[in-house]
């Protein structure tokens, strides 16, 4: 539960446009849109907040038990390693998120879902990737890297 | 398939190839070069040169009336692609970048595709990459991509008709990358009859001043195109869900 994500760029690349976001995975050329609840756990996963730290957050703005709220955030997480988007990442002693008061009532609570799509897998993934610092931008030559996760 | 050019390389079908070049110096000869090297008779070559501040200009203009140069302020690919279809003048459409290449023979096959049925709005051909040759070595494996041809939907794989351009529009100025992608999924949603062949149409450079290397930050555009992609796609069929 304490455990910390980070996302994977710079082969991911995210941003929420018009209240939606939307990440593509550039290398694999899928793209994913989520729900508001799948928005802000990637928020707190981008803030680096442990998974107790995300729990705490959604069951102070939404209407759900603990153990709903959890297993929703487990799967959603487990969802977003399978797909490559984000990866365990270690964060020693980061800061507990602090959890915003709540204006107005706890809204209604559904599992966060990302849907994907791959229709334009073969335009997407043709961004040529290489692995020097041509421009700033580093290219982590494998998964097991420290955390470079760069402000997208 | 469309089996070897019968009488020669000629074309009924008059196509116009547009070259958006910005300090293209380094490749731009030898892209203008493939072009000609087709054979297709009455093949125009429009070269936009998107505000160049190296030699690309005298280079272009060393081919003389072979090809149409025309020059404005640096305003990115799609203008510079957008510019030149407005003065094209040819029934179809070809795109190629100021460093990547055609194959021999590539444009005829296209063709032939194109002319061998009137409904197909758009012909799309495979793509293979090569590590410019002038790199050195220890750059040629810092490159991560496959030397296969691989069929791939790109501005330089595509032969489109004109009158199936003109349905979809031209290219967004707005985005940096991706306009591309875009164009093909407006012309998807459009219904523009789409037909791929198994001929590599595009050998696409490699080097250390490629669009998608340098311009890392115009990889948000991306998500720009998604979005809009998903937007018309929800418009047109609001319970569809995804595969």
């Amino acid at each position: 539960m304490n455990s910390v994500y980070r996302v994977n760029g710079p082969r991911v690349i995210f941003e929420n446009i018009e209240g939606e976001l939307i990440l593509v995975h550039m290398e694999r050329g899928t793209y994913y849109s989520t729900d508001e609840i799948g928005a802000e756990l990637w928020s707190l996963i981008e803030a680096q907040s442990s998974v107790s730290d995300m729990c705490d957050v959604l069951a102070s703005r939404y209407d759900a038990q603990p153990t709903e709220i959890a297993d929703a955030v487990a799967r959603f997480l487990a969802r977003l390693m399978e797909e490559d988007l984000v990866a365990v990442g270690e964060s020693p002693g980061a800061p507990r998120t602090t959890v915003p008061p709540v204006m107005g009532g706890k809204r209604p609570f559904s599992p966060p879902a990302l849907q994907s799509y791959r229709d334009m897998q073969d335009m997407l993934s043709l961004d040529p990737i290489h692995d020097v610092e041509a421009a700033g931008w580093p290219v982590p030559r494998s998964d097991d890297e420290p955390s470079v996760a760069p402000a997208t | 398939m469309v089996d070897a050019v019968h009488g020669g390389p000629r074309t009924s079908i008059r196509v116009s190839t547009i070259i958006p070049c910005h300090n293209g110096e380094r490749y731009i000869d030898a892209t203008i070069r493939s072009v000609l090297h087709q054979g297709c008779e009455g093949l125009e070559i429009i070269v936009v040169d998107d505000g160049s501040t190296d030699r690309s200009p005298e280079l272009v203009r060393a081919f003389g009336d072979a090809v149409r140069y025309v020059r404005q302020p640096q305003g990115g690919a799609s203008r510079a692609r957008n510019r030149g279809i407005e003065l094209a003048t040819g029934q179809a459409f070809a795109f190629l970048d100021a460093d990547d290449l055609w194959p021999e023979g590539a444009l005829s096959r296209m063709v032939a595709k194109l002319e061998s049925d009137p409904s197909i709005g758009m012909v799309v051909g495979q793509m293979e990459q090569f590590v410019s040759p002038e790199l050195p070595a220890a750059e040629h494996l810092s490159f991560r991509f496959s030397p296969d041809a691989v069929p791939a939907r790109m501005c330089g794989t595509v032969l489109v008709r004109r009158a199936e351009f003109e349905r979809v529009g031209g290219f967004a100025p707005e985005l940096a990358s991706g306009e591309f992608i875009d164009w093909l999924a407006r012309a998807e949603h459009l219904g523009v009859q789409t037909v791929a062949i198994d001929t590599v149409v595009l050998r696409r450079r490699l080097h250390l001043s490629n669009h998608g290397v340098v311009r890392r930050d115009a990889r948000q555009d991306y998500l720009r195109v998604v979005k809009a992609a998903l937007d018309r796609k929800r418009a047109t069929a609001p319970r569809l869900d995804p595969a």
